[in-house]
């Protein structure tokens, strides 16, 4: 085993990169290294450590910098949401309201026969300029208060604003148990299936329904 | 004064590190004293530049003086402190692969305008100054092309004259690994100086 180990070396030794390699001169280390080196370990234990306040508050050491990026991505998230869900400006929700205001208030209202359900409609394109009146719905009241607990103050306001316009009128008494309201903006064809009974107009007589109040609490802020 | 340090230059730098360790800062000296050109010439081959060799053996004194606690008897100490100035060396040329990138992205900014040309470190004039200095160079430069996977086993074998298993310790490779990056160095490295071996 020694000789082999001793063959070895001497074949390392022959080799002639090795014996070139090892024929390069020593390098040496430069002048007043030893003093150099005193001064940097010196330096090294005196300097203080720079150690502010905000060191481990802002930027812990141990958390790395993509968790930091992914946390104020969640933070600013977040912020935005409720920024925008506080002042009511949703992407999807103002737009639609003031066009239906447009469609729902022509410029003549006409004064067909009211009609006396509830909520039954089907949402059809109604043809331009004919509209007719229309019996918007009937609210459960207190009796005395004329004023449903569960009613929200701004449809109730809105509904007051558009009874002063003459876009409202109402069909029963503020005492009376019920207090039932005409919109003079029904679509003819609307009417027509009001009448009817067809299927699937309680779903468009609501959504109708909040458009119009939406719209008239737009108009009642404004105003304002 | 001078006997104590006598005293201490005789002995091992393993008794040497463990008097450190207990508080003898004139133990550190000696090692010091015993190790600055060993280590300035493996870095110098390794990297190829004289103020980063410097600046890379001090910063390996200075882990050794901090961090003495951190050596264990059971290892030698020349190779602990080779394997920090090896691993501070890798960590230099990581840093300078990362620059060249900064390099070449500036060159890539600045098309068509004048950039000046990276000037190789001649400060150090040690091999000009022997016989063979323009031999020495080319086997200097011969050096710096191959990878430095193949470099840090080559220097660390045929000009600082480690063992394979001191060479295994100090780079974490396994022997059987260590030799065969020795010779396909060593064959590269033939390649590139087949004119100087010729002659």
């Amino acid at each position: 085993m020694d000789e082999m180990i001793g063959t070895k070396h001497r074949d390392d030794d022959q080799n002639p990169i090795r014996r070139l390699l090892r024929s390069l001169p020593q390098v040496e280390a430069s002048e007043h290294f030893e003093a150099r080196l005193r001064q940097r370990i010196a330096g090294k234990a005196e300097a203080p450590k720079r150690t502010s306040v905000w060191d481990g508050l802002i930027a812990p050491r141990r958390i790395p910098a993509y968790a930091l990026s992914a946390a104020a991505l969640v933070v600013v998230s977040v912020v935005a949401y409720y920024s925008l869900v506080s002042t009511g400006v949703g992407p999807t929700e103002e737009t639609p309201v003031e066009q239906s205001v447009q469609q729902q208030q022509p410029a003549h209202p006409a004064v067909p026969p009211a009609v006396s359900t509830q909520t039954t409609a089907k949402k059809q394109p109604s043809p331009p300029g004919k509209s007719v009146a229309r019996e918007q719905r009937a609210v459960s009241l207190p009796p005395g208060s004329g004023r449903s607990l569960d009613e929200p103050a701004h449809r109730r306001e809105a509904e007051d604003v558009l009874l002063q316009h003459g876009l409202l009128k109402q069909v029963g008494q503020g005492t009376t148990p019920s207090r039932s309201f005409r919109v003079f903006d029904m679509p003819e064809s609307v009417a027509r299936f009001e009448g009817a009974g067809a299927p699937g107009g309680a779903e468009f007589d609501s959504a109708a329904r909040k458009d119009s109040l939406k719209a008239d609490s737009l108009r009642l802020h404004r105003q304002r | 004064m001078t006997v104590a340090h006598d005293s201490l230059r005789r002995k091992t730098d393993e008794q040497l590190i463990a008097e450190f360790q207990q508080g003898a800062t004139e133990a550190f000296d000696v090692l010091v004293g015993r190790y600055k050109n060993p280590l300035t010439n493996f870095i110098y081959r390794f990297l190829g530049d004289y103020d980063e060799c410097d600046d890379i053996v001090q910063e390996t004194f200075i882990r050794v003086f901090r961090k003495k606690h951190s050596y264990r008897p059971e290892a030698k100490f020349s190779t602990w402190i080779y394997t920090i100035a090896s691993n501070l060396a890798k960590t230099r040329l990581r840093q300078r692969d990362r620059r060249g990138l900064l390099f070449l992205s500036t060159l890539w900014k600045r098309e068509g305008e004048d950039v000046e040309a990276e000037i190789p470190d001649t400060r150090y004039a040690a091999d000009r100054e022997a016989d063979g200095s323009l031999k020495n160079e080319h086997i200097q430069k011969a050096l710096q092309s191959i990878s430095w996977k193949y470099r840090e086993v080559v220097v660390l074998r045929d000009i600082q004259e480690l063992s394979y298993e001191e060479i295994s310790q100090v780079t974490g490779l396994n022997i059987g690994t260590v030799k065969s990056r020795i010779n396909r160095g060593r064959t590269m490295l033939q390649k590139l100086l087949k004119d100087i071996i010729d002659d």
